[in-house]
């Protein structure tokens, strides 16, 4: 048809790199004018290519739409964690624990504080936090992790499984007074040990984790106060639940969180007043009936579950 | 060099104008075999320990996409076939498709990609469903250019005569119901 075009483009020249990069757009125009001739004078190629081309459109209507899907907030979250290590210096940590009993000064904490030591009680909160440790020093692919993600009707939420262990609506704790948002939740089950953690965050990217696992506990419950240059802990028995709560808190700040938490879990009265400034701390001693908690830097959540509206992206072409 | 904190969350904000993709290429990958979420969360955190590796070269949609291939070549598709898949888990790519007269042609494209050696389909899938240049497909994988052109001709040749294999199939189908009307 075109004289000049076949002496520009002989079919000699013609190869699979042309056909591909027509179908996929990479010919400049005048190469794909040229490249067009030539098809209509080879029906034989010109079938080939437009099987290929609507081979592309079919597998872009197939896969497309899932880039308009929901994002879970779990992997938004991702994004949102704090670079800084949540233990920095752990493997110092062990060796220099100090457990301190938060006591008297008000709030539900200072009415109990003639409350049995539980961990030198039957060490379970021991036994707990090591659980916590062990899973945190393993890495990822060795534990025995059941991800979790929340889907419409809420049904794998870990906070149900709880409630069902306990016969009692369980939620997550608010702590919006405090500043801080949850941000993951999962149930991590480690041998026979399962337990819920729960990951908050506030504005500043600061991370605390609370973990919950079953435990009758009658007596009032006691909060305990570990703390190692900025990293602590604070745990106590609450009901049927134990309560670990781990982060870069003073105890002043471990007291008021776990008073909120307290009453978001419905376990205190409502109006409960806020522990006072000058709470009395009553001396620190060593922990000796509890193993030490050995944690690491790895220490990450893996599963979240909240569902957030994705931002429509468009998610074809990119290069 | 660690990133500025100002650096980290630019690049933190890119990031997550990607995560669409990314859940989109996993499934890719993935082919129903696990969860696309667990991977694109190892391609994020990854991402994030290796942000300051990204030199704003090329778009940052096919450094992860390079790093997210990583991610699955190495650990995830070990732990993933090692792994019981629950039903809950398994996101099958026809599963996309509606019932539209479109979808039933897709659902045939998606059957027909099933039968492909999975190197071709993720080739054919970075340049047709992504548009990456072949360039940026063999980064991705860590392969010659040369051999994602021979991946992705082998990928459409195969393609193509799986679906004349079913169309052909469908039509015999489609005779023997109809002789029978007549």
């Amino acid at each position: 048809m075109n004289k000049t075009l076949d002496n520009i483009l002989p079919m000699e020249t013609i190869d699979e790199r042309d056909l591909h990069a027509y179908v996929d757009g990479f010919l400049d125009d005048q190469r794909a004018r040229q490249f067009e001739d030539y098809l209509k004078r080879h029906p034989e190629l010109r079938a080939q290519v437009e099987d290929y081309l609507q081979q592309n459109r079919l597998l872009r209507e197939a896969f497309e739409p899932q880039g308009n899907d929901p994002v879970p907030l779990r992997l938004l979250s991702v994004l949102n964690r704090p670079v800084k290590n949540i233990w920095p210096n752990v493997g110092k940590i062990a060796a220099v624990f100090v457990l301190c009993v938060v006591s008297a000064g008000g709030g539900w904490w200072g009415a109990h504080q003639n409350a049995v030591m539980m961990s030198e009680e039957d060490g379970m909160v021991g036994q707990f936090l090591q659980q916590v440790a062990l899973n945190s020093k393993k890495p990822f692919e060795a534990m025995s992790v059941q991800k979790l993600e929340i889907n419409a009707d809420n049904q794998a939420d870990p906070l149900n499984w709880l409630t069902q262990k306990v016969a009692l609506e369980m939620q997550a704790p608010n702590l919006a007074a405090e500043g801080y948002s949850i941000q993951w939740r999962r149930l991590v089950t480690r041998e026979s040990q399962e337990f819920v953690e729960l990951t908050y965050a506030n504005v500043a990217g600061d991370t605390i984790k609370l973990y919950m696992k079953t435990r009758w506990q009658k007596e009032a419950p006691t909060l305990e106060f570990v703390q190692k240059v900025d990293q602590s802990i604070a745990y106590w028995q609450d009901g049927p639940l134990v309560y670990a709560l781990s982060g870069s808190f003073d105890r002043d700040r471990a007291t008021k969180l776990a008073d909120l938490i307290r009453t978001s879990m419905g376990r205190g009265p409502a109006a409960e007043p806020m522990p006072s400034e000058d709470l009395q701390i009553r001396p620190p001693q060593t922990l000796q009936s509890v193993q030490q908690p050995q944690m690491n830097p790895s220490l990450v959540p893996d599963s979240s579950v909240d569902q957030l509206n994705s931002q429509n992206i468009n998610a074809t072409g990119g290069s | 060099m660690k990133l500025s904190q100002q650096e980290q969350q630019e690049v933190n904000w890119m990031i997550a104008r990607e995560i669409p993709a990314l859940r989109r290429y996993a499934q890719i990958l993935l082919r129903g075999n696990g969860s696309k979420d667990d991977l694109v969360q190892d391609t994020l955190e990854r991402a994030i320990r290796k942000s300051h590796t990204w030199r704003r070269e090329g778009s940052i949609r096919s450094w992860l996409y390079r790093i997210q291939y990583t991610v699955f070549l190495n650990a995830f598709w070990k732990r993933v076939n090692l792994k019981e898949v629950s039903s809950e888990e398994m996101e099958k790519p026809s599963a996309v498709v509606d019932s539209q007269e479109t979808g039933l042609e897709c659902q045939r494209m998606l059957k027909a990609l099933e039968n492909l050696k999975s190197h071709h389909s993720e080739v054919l899938l970075l340049v047709a469903v992504e548009g990456f240049s072949y360039d940026q497909a063999a980064k991705i994988m860590d392969v010659p250019v040369g051999t994602v052109r021979s991946r992705l001709s082998r990928a459409r040749e195969d393609l193509r005569a799986e679906m004349k294999q079913t169309t052909l199939h469908n039509d015999d189908s489609q005779t023997a119901t109809g002789g029978g009307e007549s």
